[in-house]
């Protein structure tokens, strides 16, 4: 059970989350876009943020580097369908993941998002740095 | 007399034999102050430039004279005139022996032949001139040649070196023949009715045709010719300037294709990011749904087929995005022959029994930098679609060679790679399907039984390693598709593959 922000501009996107990891059993704020996202960040309390990349006004990217600092002990999650100006996938065009602790790729099934999130919520050190494959 | 001389610019004179003999001169002076007088022998010597004295002093004197005896001398001379100019002279002697009416005597004429002499001088320098056009338009690096349009069929009656080179004819296989021996069974018949129609007009035309030399080997020819027209404006050859654009041709199709290739694979990335995020709530929610077992009998059946729809779509939008990202990711080195007796370890159960697979794998080959898996993908995708174009039978022939050094290739960073041949028996393509054959969802095969991914996969994967690849077919004789792979950088990344086993 942890405390996880999602920041995503898509409603359906943000929506689908919020059920697959209140079914997971933990407690989410959703947020629209990236300003928003990182007035929340401040107020404290996140274990996890999961915030999209391609976002109009503040970019995801944005959104990790302000929120690292605002709040150390959080861990960052990217999800990304790729940019839409540019014919790459996102591992290809982010090698530090946009400086998240973890990059998945859209669309992505509820399994690999699970798996991504206890990885990241593990208090164990060795699992906390690497992209997925 | 002496002025009738004069106009016509002639001098006679007579010189009695001795040191001292009279010395007499009728006609033109030539300016020379005093050749008329007593000391004219002196005044003419005089004028006369240095280099032509000893001569004239020869023919003046007492050996002269005993010369001359034996018939008429004759010496040319130049002169300085008063305007500081120079007369070419013409002097012939001949001399009268001594009679009782006087002793003996020599009997000249000297005649002004500046005239003559400056016609043909200047007519050696045209000669010059002529010689060292033609040598120029031998050595000129564009082909030249002119027919001649006065006689029937109208043969070459020139061809420069460049053309030599550039058919590989020798000059006396050419010359006398109409230049339509170029022509071959590529040649495009409209650019053919073209030139004709421009010949027939008189016209001056320029185009591309696909010509053959002596060995049969195709080049593309940028051609133009020009009328050649006489004095009075009648057709009297043409002129023709040839260059073998073979090459050039190639790589502005090249570029043309990747530019191409950019611009589709820029509107990919845009659908694919919306697409991707569309697809995002269906995988989950549809999930969600059988989890939590909020379907149940048919409809949990029914949302078993969305999910299975979401995540084939998903597979789609990865392999469209495939075929245009660019840089090269984790790619090591590997032995080429290793990666590709791994490739075709896949190939071989994929084709048909009727399909034979012959392989040729040079035993050196440079290191290339790729991913295993990228490779056999690569090859196993280019197998797929020549066991289509076979159906069912015929010959699938792989080869693996150094490139050849002599190749054009497109980039510099290609030279000393790999050349990879994959030919096949097949269908072929014509050339409106060889120009889309790249294009994301361009597909030949019938609805359901092919994406139309696999090609524009190949193509977005040789580019991320850093190669090219090109296709050549002909309808009902096959496909080749050749591609080229940079050597590996050096030393940088550790080998793998060069044992077997590995």
């Amino acid at each position: 059970m942890a405390t996880i922000l999602v920041i995503e501009d898509v409603s359906a996107v943000l929506l689908s989350l919020r059920i697959v990891l209140q079914g997971a059993g933990h407690k989410v704020t959703g947020a629209g876009d990236g300003a928003a996202g990182l007035e929340l960040i401040a107020g404290g309390g996140f274990d996890l943020v999961i915030t999209d990349i391609w976002m109009p006004g503040l970019s995801g990217a944005e959104v990790i580097r302000a929120g690292r600092a605002q709040s150390p002990r959080t861990r960052f999650l990217a999800i990304s369908g790729g940019d839409p100006n540019s014919e790459s996938r996102p591992e290809c065009l982010a090698s530090d993941a946009f400086g998240a602790d973890r990059l998945l790729s859209k669309p992505f099934e509820k399994e690999a998002l699970l798996r991504e999130v206890a990885l990241l919520l593990d208090p164990a050190p060795a699992n906390s740095q690497g992209r997925t494959p | 007399m002496a002025r009738a001389l004069g106009l016509a610019r002639i001098a006679c004179f007579e010189m009695e034999a001795g040191k001292d003999g009279a010395w007499r001169w009728f006609g033109a002076t030539f300016g020379i102050t005093g050749v008329d007088g007593p000391e004219g022998r002196a005044r003419l010597l005089e004028a006369v430039f240095d280099a032509d004295r000893p001569s004239l002093w020869v023919l003046l004197s007492e050996e002269g004279a005993a010369a001359a005896d034996n018939g008429l001398l004759s010496v040319e001379i130049r002169i300085l005139t008063a305007h500081g100019g120079s007369l070419d002279l013409q002097c012939e002697v001949t001399a009268e022996p001594a009679s009782p009416f006087g002793p003996a005597t020599l009997i000249g004429t000297i005649r002004d032949v500046t005239h003559e002499r400056r016609f043909e001088a200047d007519l050696s320098e045209l000669v010059r001139h002529n010689h060292l056009l033609l040598a120029t338009i031998d050595a000129c690096p564009l082909s030249i040649t002119v027919s001649d349009m006065t006689r029937p069929d109208a043969p070459l009656i020139y061809a420069n070196r460049r053309f030599l080179e550039i058919t590989g004819y020798q000059a006396d296989e050419v010359i006398g023949h109409n230049c339509r021996f170029l022509q071959g069974p590529g040649t495009d018949r409209t650019a053919v009715e073209r030139i004709r129609g421009a010949i027939a007009r008189g016209e001056q035309t320029e185009l591309r045709l696909l010509n053959y030399t002596r060995a049969g080997e195709p080049f593309l020819n940028n051609l133009m010719l020009s009328p050649l027209r006489d004095e009075a404006g009648a057709l009297s050859a043409y002129l023709g300037l040839q260059e073998d654009v073979t090459l050039e041709a190639a790589r502005s199709e090249a570029e043309a294709q990747r530019q191409k290739m950019e611009a589709l694979g820029r509107m990919m990335g845009g659908v694919a990011h919306e697409v991707n995020n569309m697809l995002q709530p269906i995988a989950l929610l549809a999930q969600h749904l059988l989890d939590a077992g909020l379907a149940q009998g048919e409809a949990r059946e029914h949302v078993e087929v969305v999910l299975d729809c979401s995540l084939k779509a998903r597979q789609i939008i990865g392999d469209l995005l495939t075929f245009s990202r660019p840089a090269t990711r984790l790619a090591q080195r590997h032995a080429a022959a290793a990666l590709m007796q791994d490739a075709l370890r896949l190939v071989r159960p994929a084709l048909p029994a009727g399909i034979a697979l012959v392989v040729q794998i040079r035993e050196t080959l440079p290191d290339v930098a790729i991913e295993r898996t990228v490779f056999a993908q690569i090859v196993l995708n280019l197998a797929t679609n020549a066991a289509a174009a076979m159906q069912g039978s015929g010959r699938l022939s792989v080869t693996v060679e150094p490139m050849p050094s002599a190749l054009p290739i497109e980039a510099p960073s290609l030279a000393g790679g790999l050349r990879i041949r994959v030919i096949d028996t097949g269908c072929g393509m014509d050339r409106v399907t060889l120009d889309r054959a790249f294009e994301p969802f361009f597909t030949t095969k019938p609805v359901g039984q092919g994406t139309g991914l696999g090609l524009p996969m190949v193509y977005g994967l040789v580019r991320e390693a850093g190669g090219s690849i090109t296709l050549q077919s002909q309808p009902g004789i096959g496909t080749a598709v050749t591609i080229l792979l940079p050597p590996a950088p050096p030393e940088e990344m550790p080998a793998h593959g060069h044992h077997p086993g590995h």
